[in-house]
């Protein structure tokens, strides 16, 4: 267990950490203290973004859990949320199912994010009875890396059953949901608003419930679209978006490209809280 | 020594067939004994892990199947003499009451009233009197329990192929009520099944109408067809209960016929150190490291893809697909699931480099309005007014001319052949919906303020008329036309 709170305010160095020392190693990690962040009992699976994995419970996104994740209607982030854990999930060869996806998946793009593309079950339930039963039966049948519904029309108890069905599901079930279902209550035990911000468009996630103490500031996680990875040297540079219609912005030539990648081809360049509070509000600090 | 096992039942005759070839996938020598099913199975100890171990699984087997009693002695009579009693089973067979042989039942008055209680107690009476008075079955029956006089059956086989017709007790109009009898005739099916070491791999149901009505049909059937030869019986009931629920009868049904057509054998899990045969195999988290887990989670997704093809349509059930073409759109086929399953394709086509790829599509280019701005500019509008940052990418291809099948969802129809690729692209290219050359197009990554990255594109206006939608050929000729093809997600 970590505890969320800095050392000024009672963290490990305090009188109960003398305690934990003391005790046996299996019994320290089962203690639960009332400021930590709780951890049900299944595994997680690291997100990926080590912002997001310390704000959240156990350090990853739950398994045999409901993640319930709201997006506004004309944004679609799911992707770029998910494509990390996704990734080293599917190395296991189960595959990935896609219950009434908003649009066509685009495969390439899945290809380019890790989600290899002959593992996509991909399956168009019109209504939103099909959709629950579909969701019901996944969860129930095992075999599956990861289920992912876009459920626009869930109630809360049905969302409870579903909760209930994926205690037995190993891998990861996502389940989308629009914004306004902010205001009803859900028995997901985690739920996460996605939503991307000004330019350069990161992620903007803030965890509206959750085991342990309430989430204040929404995170701004750093990460572009595997798909663009051609167009990296042309986006990098920009600092906010040219509006140029008519005439064409010539692509860099190959000669043009850094001699080496960076390590980490996909992630802006700094990655600490404060640039990012900054991109955010709208001030680029120089890099 | 020759243990046998005797599972007794009062049900009618067509039960305990049921129960004698779930007892053939035990050991060949079965065979029926007035109202029980005895079997032997001392030869086949060492194959199902030893004494207890086998004893373990006939008795559950025989108590799933609704048993009334069953036992264990050296003699099929003894087995069933115990099998008669109920527990706890005494030591002796001497100590079992008189109305646990049929032979004595009959006389059950008379040697009662002689003083005798137990089967010891009509042994140690004097054989010649015994034989006089009563017969010689009563000696008989005697003889062969405690394993003095040998016993011999004829012993039961298996019929090859696997026909079970059940009679129903009344009319049936909705195929929902079909149901139970269809359980009943599964049931038969798994226990043929366990005795012949097999799966099914496909089999046909088959009804008779009655025949009330001349224009109608005397028979119909429904053919039901698995992704991998199965013999749990349960997944066959839940299969068969989704395609009884698409079904329409024609004319209420008398009598339905279970017939196994496809049945292969079942792959058996013979590299596994550890065999984990409980259904949680597929749910453990670590299933994936063997490969007896990786077989259940093959299993379980067979089925349920299976269920879920019967129920929701099988063309709404699709995998992936890598095409070999580098237009969006049609760099991906969703090829509808096959219950025989798709030979993997030799020829896997790679990613292609160098080019961006939305991760969604949409299956019609979304057109976009536009405006105009102070300087003449026409800015193409999706929640906000779009940035352009990189472009315009050409694609000025597919002149060679496709079918326009209106498909531009770049579904392909399903492969003719197991192995043959995907058929040639039904997709149309253009987002009009005549058969038009295809009209050059300016690709475009945009950033809209609300809605993220797209990517959009843009046709040339000199192109055929004919291959824009109608409000774009309401348009004046001089305007571009804009389209939202894909999202960044």
């Amino acid at each position: 267990m970590r505890s969320a709170l800095p050392a000024a305010f009672g963290g490990p160095t305090d009188r109960w950490g003398t305690l934990e020392s003391r005790l046996p190693a299996h019994v320290a990690r089962a203690m639960w203290r009332g400021r930590d962040l709780g951890c049900g009992p299944s595994d997680v699976l690291p997100s990926g973004f080590a912002m997001l994995d310390a704000e959240l419970p156990g350090g990853g996104w739950p398994t045999r859990n409901v993640i319930e994740v709201l997006q506004a209607a004309h944004q679609q982030a799911e992707w770029r949320l998910l494509s990390p854990v996704l990734a080293r999930l599917m190395q296991r060869g189960a595959p990935l199912f896609l219950v009434a996806p908003p649009h066509v998946p685009g495969l390439q793009g899945l290809h380019a994010e890790g989600v290899p593309a002959g593992q996509v079950i991909w399956v168009q339930a019109h209504t939103h009875a099909e959709r629950l039963w579909a969701t019901e039966q996944a969860l129930k049948a095992g075999g599956l890396s990861a289920v992912l519904a876009w459920l626009p029309q869930a109630r809360p108890e049905q969302l409870r059953r579903l909760q209930a069905c994926a205690g037995r599901h190993p891998g990861l079930c996502v389940v989308f949901r629009p914004m306004v279902a902010q205001a009803e209550a859900s028995a997901a035990p985690l739920r996460l608003r996605l939503e991307l911000g000004p330019w350069p468009s990161p992620l903007q996630v803030q965890l509206l419930k959750r085991r342990g103490p309430l989430h204040e500031q929404p995170l701004a996680l750093a990460r572009w679209p595997a798909g663009l990875k051609p167009l990296l040297p042309t986006l990098l540079p920009l600092k906010r978006p040219i509006p140029c219609p008519a005439v064409p912005v010539a692509v860099p030539a190959e000669a043009g490209l850094p001699a080496e990648e960076p390590s980490a081809p996909f992630e802006w360049p700094a990655e600490s809280p404060r640039q990012h509070a900054v991109a955010v509000s709208g001030v680029i600090a120089p890099n | 020594m020759s243990p046998r096992l005797e599972a007794g039942n009062d049900t009618p005759l067509p039960d305990a067939q049921m129960l004698a070839w779930w007892a053939l996938g035990f050991t060949p020598r079965v065979a029926c004994l007035e109202d029980a099913v005895v079997l032997e199975w001392q030869a086949s100890q060492r194959l199902f892990g030893g004494r207890r171990a086998l004893m373990r699984q006939l008795e559950q087997g025989a108590e799933q199947a609704g048993c009334q009693g069953w036992g264990h002695a050296r003699t099929a009579l003894g087995a069933l003499a115990l099998a008669r009693t109920p527990r706890p089973h005494p030591r002796q067979l001497d100590a079992l009451p008189l109305t646990s042989l049929r032979a004595l039942a009959t006389h059950e008055a008379t040697l009662s009233r002689m003083g005798c209680r137990t089967l010891g107690d009509v042994a140690r009476l004097p054989r010649d009197g015994v034989s006089r008075r009563f017969g010689a079955a009563v000696l008989q029956a005697l003889d062969q329990a405690r394993s003095v006089a040998p016993e011999a059956f004829t012993w039961l086989s298996l019929p090859p192929v696997f026909d079970a017709r059940l009679e129903l007790p009344g009319r049936v109009d909705q195929a929902d009520a079909l149901q139970p009898a269809c359980d009943w005739l599964l049931a038969r099916l798994g226990a043929w099944l366990v005795a012949r070491h097999m799966g099914v791999r496909s089999f046909t149901l088959r009804w008779q109408h009655d025949g009330q009505r001349r224009d109608a049909a005397r028979s119909g059937e429904h053919t039901v067809r698995l992704g991998t030869a199965t013999a749990d019986v349960v997944r066959l009931r839940r299969l068969v209960a989704e395609h009884l629920r698409r079904l329409a009868l024609l004319a209420p049904v008398g009598e339905i016929s279970l017939h196994a057509a496809d049945i292969a054998p079942v792959e058996a899990c013979e590299d596994d150190l550890f065999l984990a045969h409980s259904q949680d195999v597929a749910w453990h988290a670590d299933a994936w490291q063997t490969p007896a887990g990786r077989r259940h989670q093959h299993d379980a997704l067979t089925a349920l893809l299976e269920r879920l093809s019967v129920r929701l349509g099988s063309e709404r059930v699709r995998t992936g697909q890598l095409q070999d073409d580098h237009r969006l759109g049609l760099d991906q086929a969703w090829l509808p699931w096959a219950p025989q399953g798709r030979s993997p394709s030799s020829n896997t086509p790679g990613v292609h480099h160098g080019l961006p790829h939305p991760a969604w599509v949409l299956p019609v280019p979304q057109p976009l309005h536009t405006e105009q701005d102070a300087s003449g500019q026409v800015h193409p509008l999706y929640h906000g007014r779009l940035a352009l940052l990189a472009g315009p990418h050409r694609m000025d291809t597919g002149w060679w001319g496709l079918d326009a099948a209106n498909d531009a969802i770049g579904i392909a129809p399903a492969p003719c052949a197991p192995t043959c690729q995907v058929a040639e692209p039904a997709a149309s290219y253009d987002v009009g919906q005549g058969i038009t050359p295809v009209a050059p197009r300016d690709y475009f990554l945009a950033h809209s303020p609300r809605a993220g990255l797209l990517w959009v594109f843009r046709t040339r206006a000199n192109a055929s008329r004919d291959a824009m939608p109608s409000p774009v050929r309401a348009m004046p000729a001089e305007a571009e036309a804009w389209f939202l093809h894909g999202l960044f997600a």
